[in-house]
Formats: structure tokens, sequence, C-alpha cells
């Protein structure tokens, strides 16, 4: 049992979308993809449910490559779309009984399998209702109760939370975790909270390379903290960056003039605690200290810094 | 749990007929395709005052370029623009099945609003006398002309998502097809011939005269096949 990704690049015409990226999952568990729009998340996946063709590498699924043509893999991977796209004209268990069926699944099976999506996936109240008369969220529930009503090994989700309201967010995420023990699953997302919540394993991809393929314990070491402080000064917000920059040298300082205050936000190397040398540093430019909070590891802090780091070296080369 | 999707066929035709007989696109062309046939063989039979079915069957030939595409369009344009496509082929099935269903289901609703055609053979019939065994020949050569056409809307289909394209691409091709035979005074020997044989218009009549030939049979199977091809490779670039 077993995904593989080796070496896989994809291109469309001369523009390189998704840039040699290895990866395996070999146990049940969830995985994260992160990325920018247009990092080239939406086509990994899309290669990974055999949709598209890598122009290279490999991709297997239990040792098998996926391949337009091999059929039979098709029914061991269910794949919700970021689009979302249903047959809005039918009603949702037509669509989903259509989905079982063509996966395979034999009357007996889909009526249980119909039943089990239907209350995992909140569907009971609507399953009569045509699709086009859903709310978003509803419509996002089916999309995720078609990816996973015949019970395949690996689930690609691209986005299954974008357009729920807080309480489905929550109640997905519980069905994805219960899900993930026993299966594959492959997400993406913008949410950085929802991979820290979600997620076993993290992989940021940027430019249509692998920039970050860790652990969720591996991430927790690899700190990052940030600091927050706000000063009063009369100094214009870049001079106050300056001085912080000298003094801690944090990996990224940004700044921000806010009436009479300037709050700066420092991503600190390590886990350097610099919160006594930041006090000791306003002291020493009579700045008045009127906030310091500091957060440790923080994905979003390594996300910036793996995106947007290498989009400033690649706007440089 | 899970058995041999030998069945996939009946399934994605099922959802195909499903979804046609849910939009009332297909309800419109079916009506109107009814009333322009019915008017223009009213219109024909009471100007002539001869009860033969032949108008009706060279007028049906006509229809069929502009109520064909208008079926097919939707297709697999609307899979494109939708993005259900995604979906679909995500799904274990082969193209060729999913091509299959398409054909069929538009193929079904040609033949379902051809029923209703039936009555005007019993008017003629009432009328005077025809021969039963050339009208069976011009349905069965209509039947033949709509796989051709059929075949050629839905390739066009699968070449935009933009159904309104669709349409004009289908009706463009068939329209090249039903006037290759309507140029051959302007060419001379075999020239004229291919021409003529390579036109649909022309392999329509032999029908409705009443004959069964295999040459006009091959023709129509052809044409059927050479579309369905044609839209089995595009599918196949489309996805690289």
């Amino acid at each position: 049992m077993g995904l593989e990704i080796r070496g896989v690049t994809k291109l469309f015409g001369s523009k390189t979308a998704v840039d040699n990226i290895s990866f395996q999952i070999n146990e049940p568990s969830v995985v994260g993809f992160l990325g920018p729009n247009g990092a080239g998340k939406t086509t990994t996946m899309r290669m990974i449910t055999g949709y598209l063709t890598a122009t290279d590498g490999e991709i297997t699924v239990n040792g098998q490559p996926v391949d337009p043509t091999n059929v039979s893999l098709k029914s061991k991977i269910g794949y919700l779309p970021e689009s979302n796209p249903l047959y809005t004209e039918m009603e949702v268990h037509e669509y989903l009984k259509f989905s079982a069926q063509l996966s395979g699944l034999n009357a007996d099976a889909t009526k249980n399998r119909l039943d089990f999506v239907a209350d995992r996936c909140g569907l009971r109240e609507v399953l009569y209702d045509p699709i086009y008369r859903l709310s978003k969220g509803y419509k996002q529930r089916v999309g995720l109760a078609q990816a996973m009503i015949h019970d395949p090994e690996i689930l690609i989700l691209d986005e299954p939370t974008s357009g729920l309201d807080p309480n489905q967010v929550i109640g997905i995420r519980e069905l994805i975790s219960e899900l993930a023990k026993e299966k594959f699953v492959v997400l993406s997302t913008h949410i950085l909270s929802e991979v820290q919540a979600l997620c076993n394993r993290v992989l940021i991809i940027n430019r249509g390379k692998l920039v970050l393929d860790a652990t969720a314990e591996e991430l927790l070491h690899r700190s990052t903290g940030s600091l927050s402080i706000v000063v009063k000064t009369e100094l214009p917000a870049e001079k106050v960056a300056e001085i912080f920059q000298k003094a801690l040298e944090p990996n990224r300082c940004s700044s921000k003039k806010n009436g009479g205050a300037v709050s700066i936000q420092l991503s600190l190397k390590d886990s350097d605690d610099v919160r006594e040398k930041a006090f000791d540093l306003c002291v020493a430019n009579h700045f008045k200290m009127l906030g310091l909070s500091s957060s440790g590891t923080d994905l979003e802090n390594i996300f910036r810094e793996l995106t947007l780091g290498s989009d400033e070296t690649g706007q440089q080369q | 749990m899970k058995q041999d999707s030998n069945n996939s066929l009946k399934v994605l035709l099922k959802k195909e007929m499903l979804i046609a007989l849910k939009t009332p696109s297909a309800y419109v062309v079916i009506i109107v395709f009814l009333l322009i046939s019915g008017y223009m063989f009213a219109d024909g039979l009471f100007l002539s005052n001869v009860a033969t079915l032949r108008p009706f069957f060279t007028l049906t030939g006509i229809l069929f370029l502009f109520f064909i595409p208008a079926l097919t369009m939707r297709s697999f344009s609307e899979e494109f623009r939708n993005g259900t496509l995604e979906v679909l082929v995500t799904h274990p099935v082969s193209r060729t099945r999913l091509i299959a269903a398409k054909l069929l289901s538009s193929y079904l609703i040609v033949v379902a609003s051809l029923v209703p055609t039936i009555f005007y053979v019993i008017v003629v019939a009432s009328l005077g006398n025809i021969d039963p065994g050339t009208a069976f020949a011009g349905y069965l050569g209509l039947l033949f002309l709509a796989a051709g056409y059929v075949a050629a809307g839905v390739f066009a289909s699968s070449l935009t998502q933009n159904q309104v394209v669709a349409f004009i691409i289908g009706l463009f091709v068939l329209f090249i097809f039903f006037i290759l035979d309507k140029v051959t005074a302007l060419t001379t020997g075999s020239v004229a011939y291919i021409l003529q044989y390579a036109s649909s218009d022309f392999h329509l009549a032999s029908f409705y005269k009443g004959a069964i030939d295999l040459r006009d049979v091959v023709y129509f199977v052809g044409v059927t096949a050479f579309f369905s091809s044609m839209t089995s490779k595009w599918l196949e670039l489309r996805f690289k």
C-alpha cells in the first residue's frame, strides 16, 4: 500500500507547472499540501488522480503506475476537485448513486455507502433536493461525499473546507481525521490552522518545487518563533525596523506606523528568546513599550519564509 | 463489494438521459423540430397534392443539419464548462465508453423525436397508396444519417466549452457534407464522383428512393466511426 511520486514534472507548453517533485506516503495519514496560488498544487493533485499526465517522472499507487488508461486503478482514488464541479440538474442521491455505480459498486453496496456518506457528510435532509438548489456549504459536502462514496484507499481533496461555515469546517475536519485512520488523505488548503489541526505531514510547494517536506513533529522543532512589539516613538517606522534588525538580527522584520505608535513584527531564527533584549533595546532608544507578545512555532512564518523568500530570490535572478 | 464496472456504459447512459430529461433545451429543440417538419410536411403535401413521403425525407435530412448540432452541442461543452469532466474521467471509465454514452444518448433523443413523424406516414397512407418498403427504407436512411450527424455533432462539442460555438462548428461540418453533391456540376469525372460519394444527402436519397444499398450503409457507418475516433483522439490530446 502506498502512494509514490518520483521526479514528477509537468510542463504546459514552455511553462513549468511542477518541477521534479518527489514524495512518498506509506501509511494512512493526512498529508497537507500548501503553497501560494499557482504554485502547482492542483496540477500535482490532478496528476495523482490521472486527470493529467506527467511530462516526466512516475506516480504509482500500490506499485501500479497511474496512467489515464489504467482504468481499474481509478476506483482506488477518490477526488474532490478544487472548483467542486457537480451535475447541478441531478438530485443529491442521484448524483451520489451515479458516482458509486460508475466506480463499480453493486446495488447493495451503493445503498450502504449512500447511507454512510449521507450521515457522515450531513446530507440526509437534502438527499432528494436538486443540487442547484443547495447552498455552497451543502454543495461542498456533496462533492466530498462523492469523493468517498466508493470507499477509496486514497483521497485527494483540493481545498475540502472552502465555503463552509466554522461549524461545518470542524465537522469535516473530524471526518477527515477519522478517515485518515485507514486511508491516505492528501489535501490542499490555504488555511494554515487547518494544516496544524489536521495534518500528520506538511508539504509546501512553491513555483512548482517542493520546498518543505516535514512531519508535524519536525515542524514543531523547526522553530521560527515570532515576536510582535508595539512602541510609542516619534521615529518613522522604517527607522525603528532598522534598529531592531541591527540589534536582534531576526529572519524578517516588518514595521507599520499606527498613529503615534509603531508595531514591529519579527520572525526569529531558532528558538531564541529575545524578549529581554527587545525590552532593553526599547529603553536604550527611549521607545515606550506598549505591548509585546510572542508566539512560538508558527506555520505561517515557515510558509511565508519559504514561499516569499524564494519569490524574492526568484525575482533577483 | 466491488464488481467489475462492465455496466459503466449503462450507468453513463442513464446519467446522460436523466440530465437530458431534466433540462428544457432538449424538449425545446424537439418541439421546434416537430413544428417545422409538421408545417413543411403539411404545406408540401397540400400544395403538390401528391401522396408521397419523399419531400418529408428530403426536408428532414435538411432539418437534421440544424436539429442534431443543437441537440449535441452541450454534450462535451457543458462538461468542460462546468468542470464535471474532471470528476467523470477520474472515475474508472474508459474514454470509449464515455464517448459511446454521449453518442447513444443524443441518438436516442433523435430517434424519439422521429417517432411522432410516423403520423405523417399514416396521413399520406390514408390519402393514397404508399409503398411500405420505401417508407421503411427512408426511415432507415434517416437513422443512418442521424448516427453520422450525431457523431459529427459530438465531435464539434468536444472542441470547445462554448455551446454556441459547438453548434456553429457542427452545423458548418454537416453543411459541407450536405452540399458536396450539389457542387458536382462545377467538376467532372472522378472528382465529381468522389464528391458525390462523400455527400450525405446523396446517400440519404438512395435510401428514400427505396434502395437499401450496402455502399450507403458503409458510408454512414464510416462517417460515424470517423467522427467518433476523432473525438477520442482529441480528448486524448486534451488530457496530455
